[in-house]
């Protein structure tokens, strides 16, 4: 009787299309709908997406790129112009260009992304940023006063990260 | 000036009704009042209908863009009085100078016709200011319709009230200028509340005052955050979270009193045309009665006096 337990289990493991869909399957199981963080990425005059799952997003914070998924240690964190990027729970990312605002990651695995700007980064106009990009450098250069150097800075690194967003080479 | 304007108009009235015929409104007159109150009724009615349909998005809009105060106030939401700041002993060291001011916002619209929405929130206002003994609160209003009240009542606690304010359709930007336009006059604000009028539904809405720590208060508390990492400069987060929330909190009240003004306006605007139909009646009767008198009157006249030539005849 054992002997045909483990003959059984053996060609159960030899069997390499049995093994590669339990495998599959374990995979699926993975990305379970509590494994996933609940995010709100809500502008001012838009609510882009409201207590959506996901596996993974990417914030530009102030301080660095940082990405939250689920038990992210609870965070208040200021946001720079920048990339945001979203892995969807099907695989597909999906890259949006936020103008800066808060994230608030909560300990009950929620996070509100709180922007005031955001648009999917195809809809930048890559001429437009070049542009921009030339006029503020120009204005940091010539900006002698300290507000008017500082209002430049702003705007120059709004259009680099904008620029490193769409491809634009600096 | 005002009350020589006040006399005048006194004394016009006083000769407009001198000069008045006694007696029963004559036939013109009905006929003038009939059609002013027929026309007030149709404006109301329009009124009414602009009210209605409007409403719909301004509900749509209360309640999609409160989205965007979800987050923050779930974090701060919990901080509603300034007793930890008041509890302190003098010469404790706070995080910035302390200014000791509280800002009051209050959110009234720029037209009137709308019931009780900006009489409610001016009252709420005069009640906060009423209790203010030490000079602490400092009052701003949106919309012409809160400025004149409180100019008349606490012309000193008065910052400014911005007119044309959101006339078209509340913008951020535009928001942020006028938020920014306080904070630049008082950037240490203890506190602030907003007064607005929080929509329930077509027929109701209460008011409602949001209250807002600002940094020195969310550093007494800072107990509540212990929990959340933020970034090295954590006094600096603190500080623009304390602005963000404020700006945040404002939006969501801003759509929420739109939202009410609409229902408030549907609501009083179709009772005055209610009204206005019950007066045109009674008045259309009268006139009716008049003109209807008239005629017999001539009537009678006219069968009299062919009488009076038969009879000489």
């Amino acid at each position: 009787m054992f002997r045909t337990v483990f003959t059984r289990s053996s060609t159960l493991l030899n069997n390499k299309t049995a093994f590669v869909a339990s495998g599959k399957r374990f995979y699926a199981d993975a990305v379970k709908s509590e494994d996933l963080l609940t995010f709100s990425l809500v502008l001012p005059h838009q609510t882009i997406y409201k207590d959506k799952k996901a596996p993974l997003i990417t914030l530009p914070g102030a301080k660095g790129v940082f990405g939250v998924a689920k038990d992210h240690i609870p965070k208040i964190a200021e946001l720079k112009p920048g990339v945001m990027q979203i892995n969807h729970e099907d695989g597909k990312e999906e890259k949006f260009f936020l103008s800066g605002g808060f994230a608030f990651i909560n300990p009950d695995n929620t996070c509100y992304v709180n922007a005031i700007e955001a648009f999917p980064i195809e809809q930048l106009d890559q001429e437009a940023v070049k542009k921009g990009l030339a006029q503020y450098t120009q204005a940091y250069n010539d900006a002698t006063e300290e507000t008017a150097k500082a209002v430049a800075l702003i705007g120059l690194e709004s259009y680099q990260q904008m620029a490193y967003a769409c491809g634009v080479s600096v | 000036m005002n009350t020589t304007v006040k006399a005048s108009s006194k004394l016009f009235v006083g000769l407009t009704n001198q000069n008045q015929v006694r007696g029963m409104a004559t036939l013109k007159d009905l006929k003038v009042r009939l059609g002013t109150v027929q026309t007030i009724s149709k404006l109301t009615k329009t009124l009414h209908m602009v009210a209605s349909s409007k409403l719909r998005s301004a509900e749509k809009k209360a309640e999609e863009l409160g989205a965007f105060n979800v987050g923050p106030s779930k974090l701060l939401s919990e901080i509603k009085s300034n007793e930890a700041l008041d509890q302190l002993e003098q010469g404790t060291t706070f995080a910035e100078d302390r200014s000791n001011k509280q800002l009051v916002i209050a959110i009234t619209t720029d037209t009137g016709m709308c019931g009780p929405v900006n009489h409610q929130v001016v009252k709420a206002c005069k009640a906060l200011l009423s209790k203010d003994t030490e000079d602490k609160m400092i009052a701003s209003t949106t919309g012409l319709k809160g400025t004149a009240p409180l100019a008349t009542d606490y012309p000193k606690k008065l910052l400014f009230g911005g007119r044309d304010f959101g006339k078209q359709d509340y913008s951020f930007p535009e928001t942020l200028l006028f938020l920014n336009e306080i904070i630049a006059k008082i950037p240490n604000f203890d506190n602030a509340v907003i007064v607005y009028n929080k929509f329930k539904n077509a027929l109701s809405y209460s008011v409602d005052a949001l209250f807002i720590p600002g940094f020195n208060l969310m550093e007494q508390h800072r107990d509540k955050f212990y929990t959340y990492q933020t970034t090295e400069d954590r006094a600096a987060t603190m500080k623009d979270l304390s602005e963000f929330y404020l700006a945040s909190a404002f939006w969501a009240s801003l759509y929420q009193n739109r939202a009410s003004e609409m229902a408030g306006r549907m609501v009083s605007m179709d009772n005055a045309s209610k009204n206005g139909e019950s007066i045109s009646q009674g008045l259309s009767l009268q006139y009716n009665r008049a003109r209807q008198a008239m005629i017999t009157s001539e009537l009678i006249e006219i069968t009299s006096g062919a009488a009076a030539i038969e009879d000489s005849n």
